[in-house]
């Protein structure tokens, strides 16, 4: 699911500035988009994810849901990003190419074969998660409903993370840690951290 | 045009006049984090002392955002609370298992093999006197000891093996006395220095 900006910056190693003026680009045909459709403001966004923490763009803080909870509600799959394919840099969404990729929760994996057909014959199983769910390439899901703790199944952070936060405590201990940013960094997966304990979610998460 | 009427610096809550007339914005200030607001709500929080009357206008949300932003850092910095203060013992205090192992392991893996006991020790006992998880995690628990132990030992015999190398050194010293060698290498320790090299 769609992260806050700090937490996305802190994840890429990106200012939170140049995050916002993302979000700044991505603002309006969002907005577009969601307007286009009945109660379209009440979309939430995630991916497809057989594996891995998903997008690095999105951040290192993957949340999974119960895939029961998802399939309870309305959702529905598009094959890609749902700006960059109906929205971005069109005067109108284009509803017409929505309704024709769109599947439900019970034909995501025949959309997500069908859209990773040429990838699948000559690449391992073991790197199916990473095709399928990888920055600027996923399928989206879009869908409408109550996310509560209780949905969440697990979240996952990147081994990586867990290595550099660990290393700029160390660093904080050797006098080191200077930089703005990765004391932001600190900061912000230290406010990560309490949300979580906050929301019972402690428990689910996990390393990969 | 966007123009900023208001704002709570403690949360960076904030009331914004755009396109469709006025808005409530709120971290991390996603489109899902914006309300539409009506004049009396916003006259009532600033009424409130809640938030700060402003009279702004920003090209676009980025640069909104990013004042905004700025603005609840300097509450904070002015507030004391500064976000480099201690930030690393904060998140200690939090961290998960995950993470505290994840330390723990560096920890071994680097800073005792780089002799860095005085660093090792620092974050081992930030662990033991922060970390949640020293009540509940007998295992975290048991091994943090256990590395402390291990820092103390190291630092100890650093101790010894300096002090007798000081004594080693003393007892140079004294067997040049006591051979009566001392006088001439003196002289030739002078001699030395003059020459300003040994060659």
């Amino acid at each position: 699911m769609q992260d806050g900006a700090p937490v996305e910056a802190q994840e890429r190693g990106m200012s939170v500035d140049d995050v916002l003026q993302q979000q700044g680009k991505y603002l309006a045909p969002r907005l577009a988009f969601e307007g286009h459709f009945e109660n379209g403001e009440q979309f939430l966004y995630g991916a497809l994810n057989i594996g891995g923490v998903g997008p690095p763009d999105y951040g290192t803080f993957c949340t999974v849901l119960d895939p029961a909870v998802v399939h309870a509600l309305p959702c529905a799959f598009v094959p890609g990003d749902s700006l960059s394919l109906y929205a971005m840099g069109k005067v109108t969404v284009d509803e017409a190419a929505v309704q024709n990729d769109a599947a439900t929760p019970a034909c995501r994996g025949i959309l997500a074969t069908i859209k990773h057909l040429d990838d699948l014959e000559h690449m391992d199983d073991s790197a199916w998660p990473e095709m399928l769910c990888r920055d600027h390439c996923y399928v989206e899901a879009i869908f409408v409903g109550e996310i509560n703790p209780a949905s969440v199944r697990e979240v996952r952070i990147a081994k990586a993370e867990y290595k550099r936060m660990a290393k700029l405590i160390i660093r904080e201990k050797q006098g080191d840690l200077k930089e703005r940013e990765e004391i932001e960094s600190v900061h912000y997966f230290k406010e990560a951290m309490k949300l979580s304990t906050h929301h019972g979610l402690d428990q689910k998460l996990v390393k990969v | 045009m966007l123009k900023l009427l208001a704002i709570d610096v403690r949360e960076g809550w904030a009331f914004v006049e755009d396109a469709s007339g006025l808005v409530l914005v709120r971290p991390p200030y996603q489109h899902q984090d914006k309300r539409s607001a009506t004049a009396a709500v916003l006259a009532r929080a600033v009424q409130d002392g809640d938030f700060d009357p402003k009279e702004m206008e920003f090209d676009d949300w980025s640069s909104l955002i990013r004042f905004i932003r700025l603005q609840v850092v300097d509450y904070a910095k002015r507030a004391g609370r500064d976000l480099d203060a201690e930030v690393g013992d904060e998140l200690i205090a939090v961290a998960p298992p995950l993470l505290i192992e994840e330390l723990l392991d560096q920890v071994e893996t680097e800073l005792f093999p780089a002799k860095e006991w005085a660093v090792a020790q620092a974050v081992l006992e930030s662990v033991l006197l922060h970390s949640r998880l020293m009540k509940t995690n007998s295992d975290l628990h048991d091994r943090v000891r256990r590395l402390l132990k291990a820092v103390k030992e190291n630092q100890n015999a650093f101790k010894k093996r300096r002090e007798a190398r000081l004594q080693d050194d003393n007892s140079g010293y004294k067997h040049l006395k006591r051979s009566g060698e001392l006088p001439s290498m003196r002289n030739h320790a002078r001699a030395i220095r003059n020459q300003g090299t040994l060659l």
